[in-house]
């Protein structure tokens, strides 16, 4: 008996039922589809394969038809779960893919010969990484969330609570923390500056080997630690402020781009690291120390740099959403 | 009428959606089946689909509110559907209280 549309369909939304399930419905399915070709017919149907075709087109898709009879959510990640899911994808993300592509780069940059075959292999093999990872994070956390959102299991733990807001509240006010923060940040920078001058940590014969280039006193050093010193100037004046403005943003722009400029144009030219420090650290058996030192250090500018400008101009915009918003009466 | 045909349409979905049940518990207390009662009820004006009645049957069945036999008489086998006590029970409950809902928006309208 050749198989006729019918038996396709039945045989297609009887198949996820369960057992005792099954016969039940195939049978009735069977009659009711047989009753309403024949009502179709009734109405002036052409032909009978005409009508069996219109009545499966009615009933519409057999995993649709099943999931009415089981009761099985058509959705992969429901209402209930989804809020939740978004975030740790967010969170996930927006943590781990920037770390580990820069972490591949890095050691890409370490292991290539750059020299011969360019930045080129390396940021492409860095983007894959992060690219990798990026879909692993997301896979495997729908994977978990699927399964919570069928068993149940995550009910007290995905529930929302007051407690899980987060801290932007709307106001776009610089908080103690943040600018405390910032200005340690600098503080440190500015110190390790001086620092490796007069005690750094490696020595020769007992005398401390400065780290940069003592050459660098005359000009650039002391240039540095003033924009540091500016720097920290305008995180105050912004903390007193309450917000960011856009001069004040543009300001913080210019002092990030007037200590990082100079820093990669002595990296570029060679003249950063003291020549004695380089020196000692090929005889201590690291062959490549000048090239290792110039690419790690040019790396960590521009990701400081970039993270910067992206942080300064992020807390900007939450400042003027914030000023755009109607002043709340209070009191 | 200004109102957008679809957003009329869904409205009127949702303030019919609660009433198919009544009707099947109502319709059903003479027993029948699937196809017959999907003809009853689109005469009386409550179009349903047959992939949500037939699914929507069975778990009325399931719950005890309708009973249910297959009738081998004629040539085609059928599913005969009745009202079971319990559903007689809750179709006075859903009348009740579909009665107090009415007088409820008359109050309020």
């Amino acid at each position: 008996m050749s198989s006729t549309l019918t038996d396709r369909y039945v045989t297609a939304t009887v198949r996820s039922l369960d057992d005792d399930q099954r016969v039940e419905v195939e049978r009735e399915l069977r009659a009711t589809i047989e009753d309403m070709i024949d009502g179709r017919l009734e109405a002036g149907a052409a032909s009978r394969p005409d009508a069996e075709r219109d009545v499966l087109a009615e009933l519409g898709d057999p995993v649709r038809l099943a999931a009415g009879y089981t009761g099985r959510p058509l959705f992969l990640i429901g209402p209930a779960v989804y809020p939740q899911w978004r975030r740790v994808i967010t969170v996930l993300l927006s943590a781990l893919v920037p770390l580990v592509t820069l972490l591949n780069l890095v050691v890409r940059l370490f292991i290539d010969d750059v020299a011969t075959d360019g930045v080129g292999p390396a940021i492409v093999s860095a983007l894959t990484v992060g690219f990798m990872v990026a879909v692993n994070v997301v896979f495997w956390v729908t994977v978990v969330f699927g399964l919570a959102e069928r068993g149940r299991l995550g009910d007290v733990v995905l529930e929302w609570s007051p407690e899980q807001l987060p801290e932007d509240d709307g106001r776009g006010r610089i908080g103690l923390a943040e600018t405390v923060t910032s200005v340690a940040f600098l503080v440190v920078v500015g110190l390790a500056i001086i620092w490796q001058q007069t005690s750094s940590p490696v020595t020769s014969a007992g005398e401390s080997v400065p780290v940069l280039d003592p050459a660098l006193w005359s000009g650039a050093l002391p240039w540095l630690l003033v924009v540091l010193a500016a720097e920290a100037v305008v995180a105050g004046i912004a903390y007193r402020r309450g917000r960011w403005s856009t001069g004040l943003a543009v300001a913080n722009v210019v002092c990030d781009l007037a200590f990082a400029l100079p820093l990669l144009v002595l990296l570029v030219a060679g003249d950063l690291f003291n020549e004695a420090f380089v020196d000692l650290l090929v005889e201590g058996g690291w062959a490549d120390a000048e090239r290792d030192l110039s690419v790690s250090t040019g790396l960590g500018v521009v990701v400081v740099l970039v993270w910067s400008v992206v942080e300064t101009l992020r807390t900007l915009r939450r400042s003027h959403d914030a000023t755009a918003r109607p002043a709340r009466r209070t009191g | 009428m200004t109102i957008d045909d679809e957003v009329l349409a869904g409205h009127l979905q949702e303030l019919r959606r609660g009433t198919v049940v009544v009707a099947c518990l109502a319709t059903l207390r003479t027993p029948g089946y699937g196809y017959a009662l999907l003809e009853t009820l689109a005469r009386a004006g409550f179009g349903v689909d047959a992939n949500t009645l037939y699914p929507l049957l069975r778990r009325l069945e399931k719950q005890g509110l309708l009973t249910a036999q297959w009738n081998t008489d004629e040539s085609r086998p059928r599913k005969f559907y009745a009202t079971s006590p319990d559903g007689l029970e809750l179709l006075g409950v859903l009348r009740a209280d579909w009665q107090a809902l009415d007088a409820a928006i008359s109050d309020l309208t």
